[in-house]
């Protein structure tokens, strides 16, 4: 006994190396098929088995061999069966206004009326029966033509009751001839009555030729019945399977339209799920480089900030007057405002270009005031272009004259603005989310006020002038430390404060005064 | 001529080239063609396809793979196609299936392999190719069950039933062999 081995080892084993040659003339025909030749093989098969049954039909409904099957028109169609038209006309109208019940009672009606004239074989009677035979076979004629409308709906159930019929009918005949084959043979009579008649002339050749006829024409309805029935069921069995088929692929249209919703659903849940641990979870060292790197990789950006201001001179003096060179002196704050652009060289430095509103003051203290008969000292300081005043330093305003007489030590107070436009080289010291830079540049100054007021204790004002030798146009050296932070991939704040110091502020610098001012800058950056 | 070089001819749509692709892998492919199929007819009909189909997509074939193992996907899908669509009803218990043993003795195996194709031919479209797919070219279940559109299940049960019928197929032919000699046939 061998050992056992599992049938698709087997199988392997024995196709293993298995090849076999395809026909000779396969090459033929794929070469033909890659040619075009063979294009529509399918289509052309098609056409022609189309062709081929739809001709086979035609035939079958100009022969309709259905027809033929009938014992009836075989019966009318032979010479011998020939009634005269009147009758045949009388009788078939007669025939047609009855139903079909009453047909086969009126065929069962005219077989007794036969066998009586078997017994009573006189003329009148075979002339009768005669006639019976011609509307028995009336009676059949319209069975068959009945027949063959159901044979065109395709019931089978139909067919039965048709050969029922027909074979009623067929017994009848055959009762017909039987009865009229022993009047011939037993008397003589017959062919007196056959001529008197004059109407049908039946011998028993004809009959058994009929009866022979009708059971060939029995067996062929059998044969076609049954070969009928066989379709049928074949068919019945084909649409059982393709509609079992259709069914399948539904069911497995379903599922798969069910495993996709169901799939699409997990990977929304899965989908879901990540993005809730991707929040949950603290960002890698990776993606805080990757977010870095976002942030400080730009091209533009474009800043808005506000100042805060404070002016003063680098050495001890005054642009207005020697006077108040040794005088206490006051910065007081102010605050600028202005927009930058900046653009980008590379990830260490930039170039800004600005423009913004720098307004400055500052204080010189306790000045004394002489009034000297009308002629008031304020308005006789050298660096003063004074306003409303008469030749010799005497006011025209009363309200100044006012002012003087009741105030004896102010503070001269300059407001000096300007719009500057900034242009540094921005170099980033550090360059993260938290950065520093360093940014050295010239500002263009254009002055925008210039006024000189004495301003008493009690905080009344008094403009007084304007300073003489200040330029409309000027310049500065700035130098500013930056720091940032870049909070969005888009934006940052910035913190930056600078030194201006003006390097040709006047025409005429009577007191040696070194003007600056240092600013802090806050501002929001859009970086792009 | 190498087989790369022909590859590129054929993709120029060199005739000859064809041929000689042809020639090469036409006893391979249809023997596969006949595993897969019902008789030689059908066969003959699905090699042609496969072929007239192969040359039609030869551009979409990269070279990254074996080329035979291109072409022999190419024909089983062809022949796949052919009966994958037809309508099928399962007409096995598959618990009382699963009890069926699938093992035969080897001395059974000294069956003709012409025979033995007659076996695969004869087994229902459906288990002839999970059969064929699984035993004979290393499919799996799940790619199986993927490419007929069914369960996994479906496919073992029918690997398993192809099993059993060809079990039944060998032994009553060995046994029918048998009687013959017995009877001095």
């Amino acid at each position: 006994m061998g050992t056992k081995k599992d049938i698709g080892k087997i199988f392997q084993e024995k196709f293993k190396d298995f090849e076999q040659a395809p026909d000779a003339g396969t090459w033929d025909t794929i070469a033909n098929e890659l040619d075009g030749n063979g294009k529509g093989r399918y289509p052309l098969l098609l056409w022609i088995t189309t062709a081929v049954v739809f001709i086979g039909l035609m035939g079958l409904l100009i022969w309709q061999p259905w027809q033929s099957d009938t014992v009836s028109p075989s019966l009318v169609s032979d010479p011998e069966l020939q009634t005269p038209s009147s009758e045949i006309t009388t009788k078939k109208d007669a025939i047609t206004t009855t139903t079909q019940k009453d047909a086969q009672e009126n065929i069962n009606n005219r077989t007794s009326t036969e066998d009586t004239a078997t017994s009573n074989t006189t003329p009148s009677r075979l002339s009768d029966n005669a006639k019976t035979l011609t509307d028995t076979t009336e009676v059949t004629n319209q069975k068959s033509q009945q027949t063959a409308s159901t044979q065109t709906s395709g019931n089978t159930v139909s067919y039965s009751n048709s050969i029922t019929e027909k074979s009623s009918a067929t017994n009848t005949l055959k009762a017909t001839s039987s009865n009229l084959g022993s009047a011939s043979k037993g008397n003589t009579k017959i062919n007196t009555v056959r001529a008197n008649a004059g109407i049908i002339n039946i011998d028993e050749t004809t009959i058994a030729q009929m009866t022979v006829r009708e059971q060939n024409a029995r067996k062929a309805y059998r044969a076609k019945i049954a070969a009928e029935r066989k379709a049928m069921r074949d068919q019945i069995e084909s649409d059982k399977m393709l509609a079992l088929a259709k069914r399948d692929s539904l069911q497995k249209a379903e599922e798969k339209a069910m495993a996709i919703a169901q799939a699409k659903k997990e990977a929304e849940k899965e989908a879901e799920k990540q993005s809730r641990n991707k929040r949950d979870t603290p960002k890698t060292e990776a993606e805080r480089a990757e977010d870095r790197k976002e942030a400080v990789t730009y091209n533009f950006s474009v800043s808005t900030y506000t100042s805060l201001l404070s002016y003063g001179s680098l050495v001890k003096g005054s642009s207005i007057d020697d006077r108040l060179v040794d005088n206490p002196r006051e910065a007081i704050a102010t605050q600028g405002y202005g927009v930058r652009l900046e653009y980008v060289l590379n990830e260490r430095s930039g170039f800004r270009f600005g423009i913004g509103v720098a307004p400055l003051k500052y204080r010189t203290n306790n000045f004394q005031v002489l009034n000297n008969g009308g002629t008031i000292n304020v308005y006789q300081f050298s660096g003063l272009t004074p306003t409303q005043l008469e030749q010799g330093g005497t006011p025209t305003n009363p309200q100044a004259v006012a002012f003087f007489n009741d105030y004896d030590v102010v503070t001269i107070e300059q407001n000096i603005s300007y719009i500057e436009l900034p242009m540094d080289y921005q170099y980033k010291l550090i360059n993260k989310r938290v950065g520093l830079s360093l940014n050295p540049g010239l500002s263009i100054f254009i002055l925008t006020d210039n006024s000189v007021f004495a301003i008493a204790n009690d905080n009344t004002r008094l403009r007084i002038g304007r300073e003489t030798s200040l330029n409309d146009l000027s310049f500065a050296f700035n130098l500013g430390l930056g720091g940032f932070y870049n909070f969005a991939k888009n934006w940052r704040l910035d913190v930056e404060p600078t030194f201006r110091y003006q390097l040709n502020p006047y025409s005429n610098n009577l007191g040696n005064f070194r003007p600056y001012y240092i600013g802090v800058q806050f501002g929001a950056t859009f970086k792009f | 001529m190498d087989l790369n070089h022909l590859i590129e001819k054929c993709k120029k749509g060199d005739r000859k080239a064809q041929q000689l692709v042809y020639n090469l892998f036409k006893d391979k492919l249809y023997a596969l063609c006949l595993k897969y199929c019902k008789n030689k007819d059908e066969a003959q009909d699905n090699l042609q396809d496969s072929f007239i189909s192969i040359f039609q997509k030869i551009n979409t074939y990269s070279g990254k793979g074996s080329f035979e193992g291109w072409l022999k996907r190419i024909t089983i899908n062809k022949a796949i196609d052919r009966y994958k669509r037809e309508p099928y009803l399962e007409p096995i218990d598959y618990h009382q299936v699963a009890q069926d043993d699938t093992t035969i003795d080897d001395k059974d195996l000294g069956i003709d392999l012409n025979q033995m194709l007659l076996f695969i031919q004869e087994l229902p479209d459906r288990y002839r190719l999970v059969f064929n797919m699984y035993e004979l070219d290393n499919y799996s279940h799940r790619e199986i069950s993927q490419i007929l559109e069914v369960s996994e299940g479906t496919s073992k049960s029918n690997l398993h039933r192809a099993k059993v019928i060809l079990k039944q197929k060998i032994t009553a032919f060995m046994a029918t062999q048998k009687n013959s000699i017995a009877n001095g046939y």
